[in-house]
């Protein structure tokens, strides 16, 4: 290079060198002695150029280095490795004592000569005061944050211990259960971490409330309720629950916490006493019914009962009214040709006993009857004969109205059947059927055996039943109501019907008000005692 | 000699009634039934009606109103012959209507009693 060009080199690194304030660049001879000091020298270590130049660069040292060699150390260092990096305290005009990083530099010229050596050094007290005050608050945070985690630990240990605990990631995986979690599940950890929270789905929650629950918490809100889950073994327990969602920086929920707690004997105790109230109402709706059935059956009762007095009074009285009258007569004919007189009114009374008697008989059947003590005695007879015995009997009483009556019959008349209750159930409806005929009206008795079958009817041109009345003319003391004022028990048809299931028969009957009435008895031809 | 119309549709009844009326020295006419008692009562016109409450067909309560409803016989005393058993609407009409009650079944000296007395007040019973 041409000295000049050298020169103007040198004095621009000078000038650059010189400008330098927050380093000290200082040059020192082969020897250390300071040959350059720019302004960061002086204003790190406080010595002006004519104040330091010449010195020896020992002086920025300490005493216990001084005395150890350090400084002629760096320099030989300095030497063997051409470049040579060192922090350690310095000290500066005024005494006070810096911490300091340094570079030594050897300085060769062309010919590998060593001219000197160049010295950068850094203060690096502010670093230090930095990085003293970093390990400080770093120290503080620790403990601080140890503090915190501790405390963390802590709560998490009661919770653990008092509830049962999950986490789920945003998904709905399970990243972590406690024991308590374990033990009402009936999973082990192992099968839960990493499964859907749905592996204990009861499917007893509606679609709607399970929809509710993730919608609440995935806009970050906390949800309580009662849920029913499934444990491994299948059976159902009940947890109260609440789910915190942790939101991260977005505020979006990247964690649940279910809290729960056991409710199974709660909701058990609920569900018994639900169960327990239905099984009241049931019961309760079971003796209502039961109680107005049995109300009902006593109406019933009263009403017979009533039927029974109204009927019993004037069936009484009207034959009772006759003997009175009948004997107040017989007092007034005392005379010897009033003999016919007597006589008449005396069959009267006999006839009225005789009819009370018959009433009271009725009664006293329906007894037999109901308790069961009326046997079927059996034996034979020809249907033909005792049909005209029948007819004959109650001929007097067609004769008082005017009447007549019609007898067919037809096929093998010999029977064998109860004689006795036959013609009881004959003669009620044949007096039925004059009873309830105006005069001059007509009866037909058709009597038809079929292979082991008989069947009897009875036919009047009557005043007919009642559509009202037809279905209770067979229960105890009724009377239809066009039947009212004509003398009757109510219990004619109601014995015919028992005798007949007696014999082993039915008996129903066809009826049209205002038009008459057809009776028909059906009963096996032969039946055994 | 006063008339009495005895209407009850019992044979016996009706017979042994009116022959004690008559053994009584009263004329006695009789009915079976509420309607061919009204027949004969407009036809006869007696002192008195005896008229039994049930009977078929035409009972006490029809000839009542039928008698009532008659400018002839409006004013003819009724007894009614009862057995007691007539509901209580029906009795209570009758108490207001009806002369004079007799119930079943009658002593001789009763049914004389009854009548004299009603013939007697001669006063009938206004509707």
């Amino acid at each position: 290079m041409p000295k000049k060009l050298l020169h103007r080199k040198q004095e621009s690194y000078r000038i650059l060198i010189e400008s330098v304030k927050d380093y000290a660049i200082i040059i020192l001879d082969p020897q250390g002695h300071i040959i350059s000091w720019n302004q960061g020298a002086e204003q790190i270590k406080g010595y002006t150029a004519d104040e330091i130049i010449g010195k020896h660069f020992s002086v920025f040292y300490t005493d216990k280095e001084k005395t150890e060699g350090e400084p002629e150390r760096n320099l030989r260092e300095a030497r063997k490795l051409g470049r040579f990096e060192d922090e350690g305290l310095r000290v500066r005009k005024d005494g006070s004592q810096f911490w300091a990083n340094v570079v030594f530099t050897s300085l060769i010229d062309e010919e590998g000569r060593l001219i000197g050596f160049g010295k950068l050094t850094r203060d690096l007290t502010n670093r230090k005061k930095a990085e003293n005050e970093i390990e400080q608050l770093t120290t503080h945070l620790e403990e601080r944050l140890q503090k915190s985690e501790t405390e963390v630990f802590d709560y998490k240990q009661a919770l653990d211990e008092a509830a049962i605990v999950a986490i789920t990631n945003q998904k709905g995986i399970i990243t972590h259960v406690n024991e308590n979690f374990c033990r009402i599940s009936k999973y082990s950890k192992e099968e839960l971490l990493g499964q859907d929270h749905r592996i204990i789905n009861s499917g007893y929650h509606s679609k709607a409330f399970i929809r509710e629950l993730w919608v609440t918490i995935a806009s970050g809100k906390i949800w309580r309720g009662e849920l029913k889950n499934k444990a491994k073994d299948g059976s159902y327990y009940w947890v109260d629950t609440t789910i915190v969602p942790f939101l991260n920086e977005q505020g979006k929920p990247y964690q649940y916490l279910a809290i729960r707690s056991d409710i199974t004997k709660r909701k058990a105790v609920e569900e018994e006493l639900h169960r327990a109230n239905e099984e009241l109402e049931n019961k309760v709706r079971e003796r209502t019914y039961e109680l107005t059935q049995a109300l009902e059956r006593e109406k019933e009762l009263n009403e017979m009962k009533s039927r029974f007095v109204s009927m019993a009074s004037h069936e009484f009285r009207t034959p009772l009214s006759t003997i009175l009258s009948s004997m107040a007569l017989v007092e007034h004919y005392t005379e010897p040709e009033q003999a016919a007189k007597r006589m008449k009114h005396i069959d009267r009374i006999k006839s009225s006993v005789k009819n009370l008697t018959n009433i009271l008989d009725d009664f006293l059947s329906l007894e037999k009857l109901e308790q069961g003590h009326v046997d079927v005695r059996s034996t034979e007879f020809d249907l033909k004969e005792f049909l005209t015995d029948v007819t004959d009997e109650i001929d007097g009483l067609l004769k008082r109205k005017f009447q007549t009556l019609h007898l067919h019959i037809e096929g093998d008349t010999s029977l064998c059947q109860d004689k006795k209750i036959l013609r009881n159930v004959l003669l009620n409806l044949l007096s039925n059927a004059i009873k309830y005929s105006p005069e001059e009206k007509q009866i037909w008795v058709r009597a038809e055996v079929t292979g082991e079958d008989a069947m009897l009817t009875v036919r009047d041109e009557g005043m007919g039943i009642p559509a009202e009345a037809q279905p209770h003319l067979f229960s105890k003391f009724y009377r239809a109501g066009n039947a009212v004022n004509i003398q009757g028990t109510g219990l004619g048809l109601h014995i015919v019907k028992r005798y007949m299931e007696l014999m082993d028969g039915n008996i129903r009957f066809e009826s049209k008000e205002g038009k008459g009435t057809t009776f028909i008895l059906e009963f096996p031809k032969t039946i055994t005692s | 000699m006063k008339t009495i119309l005895v209407i009850e549709d019992n044979d016996e009844i009706r017979e042994n009634t009116a022959e004690l009326l008559m053994l009584h020295r009263y004329r006695v006419l009789t009915a079976a039934n509420g309607k061919a008692g009204f027949v004969l009562a407009k036809s006869s016109t007696p002192d008195l009606i005896l008229c039994d409450m049930m009977m078929p067909e035409t009972d006490g309560l029809y000839f009542l109103k039928q008698a009532k409803s008659d400018a002839s016989l409006q004013h003819t005393p009724i007894v009614f012959l009862s057995a007691g058993t007539a509901s209580p609407v029906v009795q209570k009409k009758l108490v207001t209507e009806a002369n004079a009650f007799l119930k079943k079944p009658f002593l001789e000296e009763d049914l004389l009693r009854t009548v004299e007395q009603t013939l007697a007040t001669g006063q009938p019973k206004t509707t």
